[in-house]
C-alpha cells in the first residue's frame, strides 16, 4: 500500500486534483483509497468526492500534521487490514505541515510504502500568497516539504506566468520536480497520475 | 505539537435544512447557491478578511451540487448534478479565512443566511455547526 500527500494552501486545488486522479488511477486498474482531513467538523470536501463514488475516509475537528496524527496512523492501518489499497491519497488541511505527516508514515511499518510528497501551488493567487507578509513563511515551509510540485490553474494564467513561478518555485525548492497542471481541464494530469504509481 | 502559530486561520462550518413552501428548480438553487457564496464573500472582505476558502456543498434527493470560492476576483466555481425541482434541500457550509475572528465569520454566514431566506421565502434548521480556531 503506498501512501501519497496531495498537500497545497487552501483553495489550491487540492481536492478538484484528488478527483480528477483517481478517475485516472482508476483506470489504470490500481485499488485506491481517500483520506481527507478537513479542520472543521461539519465536512464538506469529503462528501463532495464521496459523491464520485470514490472510498474516502475523513478526518475531522483538527489538522492531521499536529493533534491528529495519532487518528491518521489508526486510519491507514484500517485501511490496510479492511480494504488493503493499492494507493492511499491523503488531503490535509490547508494548513498542514507536509513533512510532519510524512513522518509519522514512515513510523508505520505495516507493509506501506511511502509515496511523493505533492504540494499544489495555485498559480492563480500564489503570487498574491507569496507576497503577502503573514501568509508567505507558511506557504514556503509547504512547498519545500515537497517532492513533486504541481502548479495548478495553468488554464488561467499565461505563459510568461508559468515560467515565473517556475523559476520562484525552483529557487523556493530546488530538489522538487515542477509539473504544470489543470485539475479542471485535465491538463498534466496522465504524468502526475503516473507519478503517484510509479 | 502544532505548526500553526505562523497562520492564524479561524473558520465557521454549519449544516442547514433549507425548507420552501413551493419546488424551486436546479436553475433557482444555483441562483439561491451562487448568492449565498457571494454575500458571504463579499462581507468577509469588507471586513477586511483574506479568504482561505468558502465551499457549499448541496444536497437534495436529485442530485448535489458543490460551490467554491477563494475570492471574489478569481471566480466562484459551481458544479451540479442537480435534475428536479424540489422544495427541501440539505446545505453545508464551510468557510476559512485569515485575519479575521471566528465569530465574526459565523456572524457574517449567518446574516447572510437571513437575508437570503427572506428574499427566496425559506425557512432554515439549524441542524450542527462548528467554530474553526488554529
Amino acid at each position: 500500500m503506498k501512501v501519497v500527500q496531495i498537500a497545497g494552501f487552501l483553495g489550491s486545488g487540492k481536492t478538484t486534483t484528488i478527483i480528477a486522479l483517481s478517475n485516472i488511477i482508476a483506470r489504470k486498474n490500481k485499488k485506491l483509497a481517500i483520506i481527507v482531513n478537513e479542520i472543521g467538523e461539519i465536512p464538506v470536501d469529503a462528501r463532495i468526492i464521496n459523491e464520485y463514488g470514490l472510498k474516502v475516509r475523513e478526518i475531522g475537528g483538527g489538522c492531521i500534521c499536529c493533534e491528529l496524527l495519532v487518528n491518521l496512523v489508526y486510519t491507514l492501518d484500517e485501511l490496510r487490514k479492511f480494504y488493503n489499497p493499492d494507493i492511499v491519497m491523503i488531503e490535509p488541511s490547508g494548513v498542514a505541515i507536509p513533512s510532519s505527516i510524512d513522518d509519522s508514515i514512515k513510523m508505520i511499518k505495516n507493509d506501506i510504502e511511502k509515496g511523493p510528497i505533492i504540494v499544489i501551488f495555485d498559480g492563480e493567487r500564489g503570487e498574491e500568497l507569496l507576497l503577502d507578509d503573514e501568509l508567505s513563511k507558511f506557504i514556503k515551509r509547504q512547498l519545500i516539504n515537497a517532492n513533486i510540485i504541481a502548479i495548478n490553474k495553468i488554464d488561467v494564467i499565461n505563459e510568461d506566468k508559468i515560467k515565473y513561478y517556475e523559476e520562484l518555485l525552483r529557487a523556493i525548492n530546488p530538489n522538487a520536480i515542477i509539473l504544470k497542471i489543470s485539475a479542471k481541464n485535465g491538463i498534466g494530469l496522465e504524468l502526475l497520475a503516473d507519478m503517484v504509481i510509479k | 505539537m502544532n505548526f500553526h502559530e505562523e497562520i492564524l486561520a479561524n473558520g465557521y462550518g454549519c449544516e442547514l435544512k433549507i425548507q420552501f413552501n413551493r419546488l424551486i428548480t436546479p436553475s433557482e438553487f444555483y441562483s439561491i447557491v451562487h448568492e449565498i457564496i457571494e454575500n458571504i464573500a463579499k462581507e468577509l472582505i469588507n471586513n477586511k478578511a483574506k479568504i482561505g476558502h468558502i465551499k457549499l456543498y448541496v444536497k437534495t434527493s436529485s442530485g448535489y451540487l458543490s460551490a467554491d470560492t477563494i475570492d471574489l476576483k478569481y471566480g466562484i466555481n459551481i458544479n451540479s448534478s442537480i435534475s428536479n425541482s424540489e422544495n427541501s434541500f440539505i446545505l453545508v457550509i464551510n468557510i476559512i479565512a485569515i485575519k479575521i475572528d471566528k465569530n465574526n465569520i459565523a456572524k457574517i454566514t449567518n446574516e447572510t443566511l437571513d437575508k437570503i431566506s427572506q428574499k427566496y421565502n425559506f425557512s432554515k434548521i439549524l441542524i450542527k455547526n462548528n467554530f474553526i480556531h488554529l
